[in-house]
């Protein structure tokens, strides 16, 4: 029994490692491919080689310790300043906390966006920049990977429930649905796979850069919702709850359509074109 | 079953689940995602154009998430109360749910705001009280009216590690112990995908007052499942001498009832989902 808890305890740390927990990133996946137009997804399931987008939902956090794509392994993060500018790569690199240090990953999408969008590469390359797209693209949607620098500390936010500790980004990463919805993958799509044609034209207006920054201002007040050292009990905590939930399964949802807008627009040329920038 | 209920023990213990409702959210979901199978196309898109295009399953366990926010919700009784000799309902939940249906029947008059949360109260409250754990029985042959069975019934699973009582053990309990990794798709699949026309006529015929007695007739039948329990010999606890083991055949049967009021449930609440929204 022992041995059971420690076993599901460590699975649950290692999830809480990969950003949005591997259901999350399922259920993003799900969305993007319920939203995919057929040829997209005709020419996708070719290249995975008959697997959906779904599979390799997480594919970089799979490959971490993988030699061949240890360059990806600071595109965790972007960085803002206080004034939601973004800080670039170049700074980044030389800052002295890690997570700003991580925080290349809106380089990484340009440049394998980039990749994919000129073409001339093999299957594989295609491949591996495409999943880089749909991890990537899907984390940035998670407010926890936004490094602000003007808020390194409360990145440190922690809460009490029932007298333990536990630490807020780890909250939003693996717990901000679950804590209200059990969905499995095919329950994202059927709960949140349902926006009409007009407010997907909202979500997938502008360019791919234009979101990121766009995202910027909600997930910086999301540091306002709480006060680290909060004591909460099971009442308070479901108050608290129920102020994060609609935020975080609306992020799941965007995040899912973007993705789809820009396969579509690199796998069907008939798809309305994405930019990057 | 004994693997089975300590993988349960241990997931409930990971999961710091401390709120106990009945059905819990997969059980809730469940019910309001049979229903949405089988509203008619009308129904579905009317009643989703109340809730800004969602699902109702979306807010199937709404009211236990948002109780706290809104403490009159509280005061409304979540368990119905029946004799159980006649089963005559006894006490204000049915005038509660009568009420929710009413105002559902009126819900072009309703504002936004009253029309989303009746619908959030039906699609939740109906499921309530479909759950054996929220439902009373009482002798009232005496000067006095008796409870006969509590819902605060204690027992230990069979592998004796865990005291339960009835309440939790269908607040959630007995759907995860069953297929804890199912999700609310996965209930509906298995329950409602080859049901005959004729049981669903069987099961939505007459009222929802007759409905909900059907469903005290069956915690009848529940509780006497309880009464042929054992009771622990040799506890080496005096405190708990009286408590009772719930082994595996019984959690089997326990999980029959919870199916069939489940799948029940569900397609009521399409049926009268259906006759209000559909026209």
């Amino acid at each position: 029994m022992k041995k059971f808890i420690i076993i599901i305890a460590a699975l649950c740390c290692t999830y809480n490692a990969s950003a949005w927990s591997r259901h999350i990133h399922a259920g993003i996946a799900a969305i993007a491919h319920d939203n995919l137009t057929e040829e997209a997804k005709k020419n996708i399931t070719e290249l995975l080689d008959g697997k959906s987008i779904i599979y390799h939902a997480q594919f970089v956090y799979d490959n971490a310790d993988n030699e061949a794509y240890k360059h990806t392994k600071v595109w965790k993060n972007v960085a803002f300043t206080d004034k939601n500018k973004i800080l670039k790569a170049k700074k980044a690199a030389k800052h002295e906390n890690k997570d700003v240090r991580n925080a290349q990953a809106l380089e990484g999408l340009i440049s394998s966006l980039n990749a994919l969008q000129s073409g001339g590469l093999t299957k594989e390359q295609t491949r591996d920049n495409m999943l880089y797209v749909i991890t990537i693209l899907s984390d940035l949607h998670c407010p926890t990977h936004y490094v602000f620098t003007d808020l390194l500390e409360k990145r440190k936010s922690f809460y009490y429930f029932n007298d333990k500790k536990y630490s807020y980004l780890t909250y939003w990463e693996s717990n901000s649905v679950r804590g209200t919805f059990n969905w499995k993958t095919n329950e994202f799509v059927h709960q949140l796979s349902r926006k009409t044609p007009e407010q997907v034209a909202d979500i997938t207006n502008g360019s791919v850069t234009s979101w990121i920054i766009g995202n910027a201002p909600l997930y910086r007040s999301v540091y306002d919702l709480l006060n680290t050292g909060t004591r909460f009990d099971g009442q308070t905590l479901r108050l608290w709850q129920n102020k994060i939930y609609p935020i975080s399964t609306e992020q799941v949802a965007v995040a899912g359509y973007r993705i789809a807008a820009i396969l579509n627009s690199l796998f069907d040329s008939n798809a309305p074109q994405v930019k990057i920038k | 079953m004994k693997r089975l209920i300590l993988t349960l023990i241990a997931i409930l213990t990971i999961a710091n689940i401390t709120e106990c409702f009945a059905w819990g959210r997969d059980g809730h979901a469940t019910i309001a995602y049979i229903a949405e199978r089988h509203l008619t196309p009308k129904a579905k898109e009317n009643i989703e154009k109340c809730i800004d295009g969602r699902s109702i399953v979306y807010y199937a366990s709404w009211l236990d998430n948002h109780r706290a926010e809104h403490k009159s919700w509280g005061k409304l009784s979540h368990v119905c109360h029946y004799d159980i000799h006649s089963f005559e309902s006894i006490g204000k939940p049915h005038k509660y749910m009568k009420s929710t249906i009413n105002k559902l029947k009126k819900y072009r008059e309703l504002t936004d705001s009253a029309r989303k949360v009746t619908i959030y109260h039906f699609v939740h409250s109906f499921g309530d009280y479909h759950c054996p754990g929220h439902v009373a029985l009482y002798d009232r042959t005496g000067e006095k009216p008796k409870r006969i069975h509590t819902s605060s019934y204690d027992f230990y699973l069979n592998a004796k590690k865990s005291r339960w009582n009835y309440h939790k053990l269908w607040d959630a309990g007995i759907i995860q112990i069953l297929h804890p990794d199912w999700g609310y798709m996965d209930w509906a699949h298995a329950l409602d995908s080859s049901i005959s026309q004729e049981y669903i006529d069987k099961v939505t015929a007459g009222t929802w007052e007759d409905w909900l007695q059907d469903v005290a007739k069956t915690t009848h039948t529940v509780y006497n499942i309880f009464n042929r329990v054992p009771k622990i010999k040799n506890a080496e606890d005096a405190l708990d001498k009286d408590l009772s083991v719930v082994d595996g055949q019984m959690l089997n049967e326990f999980g029959e009832y919870a199916s069939e009021q489940l799948l029940n449930a569900g397609l009521r609440m399409a049926k009268i989902i259906n006759e209000i929204f559909g026209e």
